[in-house]
């Protein structure tokens, strides 16, 4: 269902576009060897460049250069042979050269795509650009009454910038772009994606016009939607701000809004407005960034399989549902969890199944990454088995889980020491089939007599209380239904 | 080359203009500017630009750490530090 | 006789070391010794002597166990704009009047590696921006040919090098060039000034003023020295994206002659405001060459006019962004008061560390580059400079090397550009400007006194990466020029040797 914005004169829609900062993944600056690593102490991994000290040069990491590049391509866009590093020009404490090298008039790539799920169903939605450039450092605002703090760690830190086409027309298409862009930037292994260390930062620019319309309308850019939440919730903010200003006879204002996480609201950032001029060129202290074809092409020759391909095999070959499928495959480690987990050659829809509704579950619960979980896929391999063999119950395999989870121990250990194990032997139980007919005549007589046929299910019952609830309900049903059937005869 | 403009351009390069030098520096700004107006008479027809005589690519390095500076070194230039911060005047947003 | 010493040229005395004729700490204080006689030229912002000394003793020591290095004891100047660690580097600025570097430039780094001591980090124009090294925050220096009662302007922006290497205040000299700050006061000193291809000394260390144009430069008063300097300081640096690659070539190898040798003559050179001493000094250089079997013919340079226009274009565009960095946060001067904004203490550090002149390229290339005159300015000039280049692509087709006016005047007095419009002064770089616009090496060679006694200076330009050649042919030039005068201060103390 196309998303609308039901106003008090009719109905609007929104057009966006997400422009995504995702730190690349390196362990050296974009131009300077300082460390990338998060979490240091302030200025510790500053180096001469970074710090902009005179006469101090750049030269361009080649490893940010081969992740860009890979990331283009996994997004089937067009990576050129040449691309230019250009100055952007403006003041700001925390940008030490009074430029940032990005790229401009020709960027690294143009023209890609990516598959979203959204209120339409599945779109195709255009990537304008991907570009490298540095990251500025950070200013601390609250240290201070009367100053400001600069921390130049993230300095110089590469990123890549990611410009959809205004291509995204809901909320929820827009939450599915910045999902599936996050699945495959930690496929690839070039972006980490954490959205809390600012590895992946996301600014939306969205306008709305009549339903039917075919104009654009003024866009405004939210900054600082840092959370797949918060873009839904900015999103249905920002569009329905628009249309009441619209709405009552006013016009929007392009400008710059900054998101306020803890308010769920933006605000316009005034102090932007002053015009920017940004008085881009190319900067002279490099040359332009030349790739060769041929490296090109091995490049996406050794593209590893991506996060929608992955979820489509696992729908076409193991028949897991599509939800289920794109759940597994999100995650790189989801995936290899998954997969390590279905190699024994257990059912991949079961294995499916219980890795989506028991140890996602729990590991939501705890706050605990895929790849730290306590129980591992072979652990999690002998539990399923012996639910498969009829050993355990459902229910008594979740109980057993929860005990693994504690840690420490193995599935065979706790159903022993629990004496849970299911009994499937047909001998004991015939036992207690026959113990139980003996000791009910007047049941086993409603049943002969044709008075009560569902006493049957009682005798299971009884059954299953004189096993402790150890016996297994399917095969106790067959043997109730055969004693009583020889009864009859 | 008006006062307005002058104004606009000190501005974008954080420099202070005094209002009494305003005209002088137009006027100066303005000579250079006929100066290189000559540049408008040239016939460049598709001549690619030339940023620089460098004619190779950018070379590209290993990505490895290798710290150039301490922490120390890094903030013993700066004329406010605290904290291992550098210190400015209260930024507003 | 220590002031003696101080006439031998880098090749001279660095034999001598060898020969054990004098010691390094005897050459040193020669230079002492002139730095302080010549105090009133204000050649030198900061003078290293301690260390100097220090460098002295050891490099005794190295030559006694016979460690020593090939410029084991060599006394240079630097230009105040390569970054010298532990050493306080301003670039001429009041910006950086207390700044210290933690880290040494490439070039100055391969010199000292090589057994060279630091004298000194000379005057310049503020950022390099200048032509007269009047335009420095540590006052002007003075033309050591200057009549006492009259001075005159050693040139710029390396002008404290030139003087320094004509006043015997050094051996040898780094400057640097970004539109002809070394040709063209090696060209009013009466010293040789040589600017390699772009790309070929590595630029990392070097305070920026234009980052496509800046070449480290090297003065001395002998051509063996020029290429001695430049054969230890050459070569690709990884810290420098624009460094050029190719080695380094063998040292040149003497000529017989220059039979077979095509020289180019620019027809544009011979501008308006060409000095008519110079334009004879010029054409008797034609003619000196010609005697030496070369060829020389005039050749088309069609866009020498527009290059001046197109350079300041680009430079001062590259500075406004090159000079962002200077914000008085992480280093340099920061305003006193209590600033209202972020802003406010940007714009009072900046207007008060900037000299004019740097105050108005920041302008005029923040103008240049900003929306609605991107296009007719900053990219018309690049495509202008393409055309530059391909006039001198066009020219070596035909002829090995071009021979030009360094200056279209000789050494002009102090404050004489004050009185003028700043282009009268930017009109001074008409023939250096091109060479470096193309990024082409060049050397400027003493040739001739002018009835007022003063240098005059010719450019023999090759192609890039050209240098073997040019210091081959440099060479049977330059004897034949035989440009013996000193300065006159000198007379009395003898020859250049």
């Amino acid at each position: 269902m196309t998303w609308r914005i039901q106003g008090a004169s009719g109905a609007w829609e929104a057009v966006m576009g997400l422009e995504v900062h995702a730190q690349i993944l390196t362990v050296s600056k974009l131009f300077s060897s300082a460390a990338c690593a998060f979490g240091a102490e302030a200025n510790a991994q500053v180096n001469l460049l970074d710090a902009a000290l005179p006469g101090t040069l750049p030269v361009c990491n080649d490893h940010a250069v081969t992740q860009a590049v890979r990331t283009a391509l996994a997004l089937s866009a067009t990576v050129h042979e040449t691309s230019v590093f250009e100055r952007k020009n403006y003041f700001y404490a925390d940008l030490p050269l009074g430029y940032q090298i990005s790229q401009y008039q020709q960027p690294l790539a143009t023209e890609g795509e990516l598959e979203v799920e959204g209120e339409d169903g599945t779109r195709r939605i255009g990537i304008e650009r991907l570009h490298m450039e540095q990251d500025a450092g950070k200013s601390v605002h609250d240290m201070h009454d009367s100053a400001s703090f600069v921390d130049l760690n993230r300095a110089g830190v590469p990123l890549m910038e990611i410009v959809s086409c205004p291509d995204l027309r809901g909320p929820k298409e827009a939450a599915s772009y910045l999902r599936r862009l996050r699945a495959l930037l930690r496929t690839l292994g070039t972006c980490d994606g954490n959205m809390n260390e600012g590895s992946l930062r996301c600014d939306i620019n969205l306008s709305v016009r009549r339903v039917g319309d075919t104009e654009l309308g003024t866009r405004t850019e939210t900054k600082n939607v840092n959370s797949v939440r918060f873009v839904v919730q900015a999103i249905e903010r920002e569009a329905a701000r628009q249309v009441a200003v619209l709405e009552e006879g006013g016009v929007i204002v392009q400008e710059t809004r900054l998101f306020d996480p803890n308010k769920g609201e933006s605000r316009s950032m005034r102090s932007k407005e002053e015009a920017h001029d940004y008085r881009y060129f190319p900067d002279p202290d490099l040359l332009p960034l030349v790739l060769r074809a041929e490296w090109i092409e091995q490049q996406r020759a050794s593209l590893p399989e991506l996060p929608q391909a992955r979820a489509r095999r696992f729908e076409e070959t193991f028949g897991l549902a599509p939800s289920a499928a794109w759940l597994l495959s999100e995650e790189p480690d989801n995936a290899e969890y998954f997969e390590a987990l279905i190699c024994g050659g257990r059912d991949p829809v079961r294995c499916a199944n219980w890795l989506v509704t028991n140890l996602f579950s729990a590991l939501n619960e705890s706050g605990i990454e895929i790849a730290d979980s306590p129980v591992s896929p072979d652990e999690l391999g002998v539990l399923l088995d012996l639910v498969e063999q009829d050993k355990l119950s459902g229910r008594q395999a979740k109980e057993v889980f929860e005990e693994m989870w504690q840690g420490g121990k193995s599935a065979t250990e706790i159903v022993k020491a629990r004496g849970l194990e299911q009994i499937s032997d047909a001998d004991t139980l015939r036992a207690a089939v026959e113990l139980a007919l003996n000791d009910n005549p007047e049941q086993v007589e409603d049943f002969l007599s044709g008075r009560n046929e569902k006493v049957a299910g009682w005798f299971v019952g009884q059954v299953m209380k004189a096993t402790g609830g150890k016996a297994n309900p399917q095969l106790a049903n067959r043997l109730v239904q055969e004693a009583l059937a020889k009864r009859k005869s | 080359m008006d006062t307005s403009t002058v104004k606009k351009v000190a501005s974008l390069a954080r420099l202070r203009v005094k209002e009494e030098e305003i005209t002088t520096i137009a006027q100066e700004l303005q000579a250079i500017l006929g100066l290189v107006d000559q540049l408008a008479k040239v016939k460049i027809d598709n001549t690619a630009p030339m940023t620089t005589p460098s004619a190779g690519k950018t070379p590209l390095r290993p990505d490895a750490i290798e710290a150039n500076a301490s922490r120390v070194q890094i903030l013993e230039n700066a004329p406010q530090s605290e904290e291992g911060f550098f210190v400015v005047p209260k930024v507003v947003e | 006789m220590h002031s003696d010493l101080s006439s031998f040229s880098a090749t001279a005395g660095l034999q001598e070391l060898r020969n054990g004729s004098f010691t390094p700490s005897e050459w040193l204080e020669s230079f002492v010794a002139r730095i302080e006689a010549c105090g009133e030229l204000n050649l030198y912002i900061s003078d290293t002597t301690e260390t100097a000394r220090e460098s002295a003793t050891q490099a005794l020591s190295r030559y006694q166990d016979k460690t020593a290095r090939p410029l084991e004891g060599l006394p240079i100047a630097i230009k105040d704009i390569f970054c010298t660690k532990a050493i306080r580097t301003t670039a001429g600025s009041k910006f950086l009047s207390n700044f210290v570097p933690p880290y040494e430039s490439t070039v100055t780094a391969r010199l000292q590696e090589a057994g060279a001591i630091v004298l000194g980090k000379t005057n310049l124009d503020e950022f390099a921006m200048g032509s007269s090294t009047e335009h420095s925050a540590f006052g002007a220096t003075h033309n050591p040919w200057s009549h006492p009662d009259k001075p005159l302007v050693p040139g710029g922006s390396s002008g404290g090098s030139a003087a320094a290497v004509a006043a015997r205040a050094a051996p040898v000299a780094l400057g640097t060039d970004t539109g002809g700050s070394v040709r063209q006061p090696a060209s009013f000193c009466g010293v040789m000034g040589f600017k390699p291809t772009y790309g070929r000394l590595s630029r990392h260390g070097v305070i920026a003023y234009a980052s496509s144009l800046d070449q480290p430069g090297i003065f001395a008063r002998s051509l063996a020295d020029v290429e001695l300097l430049y054969r230890t300081a050459a070569g690709h640096d990884p810290l420098d994206s624009t460094s050029a690659v190719c080695s380094v070539d063998a040292a040149s190898s003497p000529l017989p002659n220059l039979s077979g040798v095509k020289i180019g003559v620019p027809r544009e050179y011979h501008t308006k405001d060409l000095d008519g001493e110079i334009e004879s000094v010029w054409q008797q250089g034609a003619e000196t060459l010609r005697q030496l079997g070369a060829e020389v013919e005039e050749i088309s340079l069609p866009h020498t006019e527009a290059a001046l226009a197109a350079y300041y274009v680009i430079a001062p565009a590259e500075a406004s962004s090159n000079l962002a960095r200077y914000d008085g946060v992480r280093y340099g001067l920061r305003a006193e008061g209590d600033h209202k904004s972020l802003d406010a203490m940007y714009e009072a550090s900046r207007s008060l560390g900037f000299g004019k002149e740097v105050q108005r390229r920041i302008l005029i290339g923040t103008y240049v580059l900003s929306a609605g005159y991107y296009d007719a300015y900053y990219n018309r000039a690049r495509r202008v400079r393409a055309l530059v280049a391909q006039d001198f692509a066009k020219a070596f087709e035909r002829v090995d090397y071009v021979l030009a006016p360094a200056t279209p005047s000789a050494a002009f007095p102090l404050g004489a550009e004050a009185t003028a419009d700043p282009t009268w002064m930017y009109q001074q770089d008409i023939f250096t400007v091109p060479v470096s616009l193309a990024g082409l090496p060049a050397l400027s060679l003493p040739a001739q006194l002018n009835k007022a006694g003063l240098p005059l200076g010719l450019q023999l330009i090759a192609p890039a990466f050209g240098e073997r050649e040019l210091f081959a042919a440099a060479a049977l030039f330059n004897e034949a020029l035989d440009f013996k005068a000193v300065p006159p201060g000198l007379v009395a103390s003898g020859a250049n040797r």
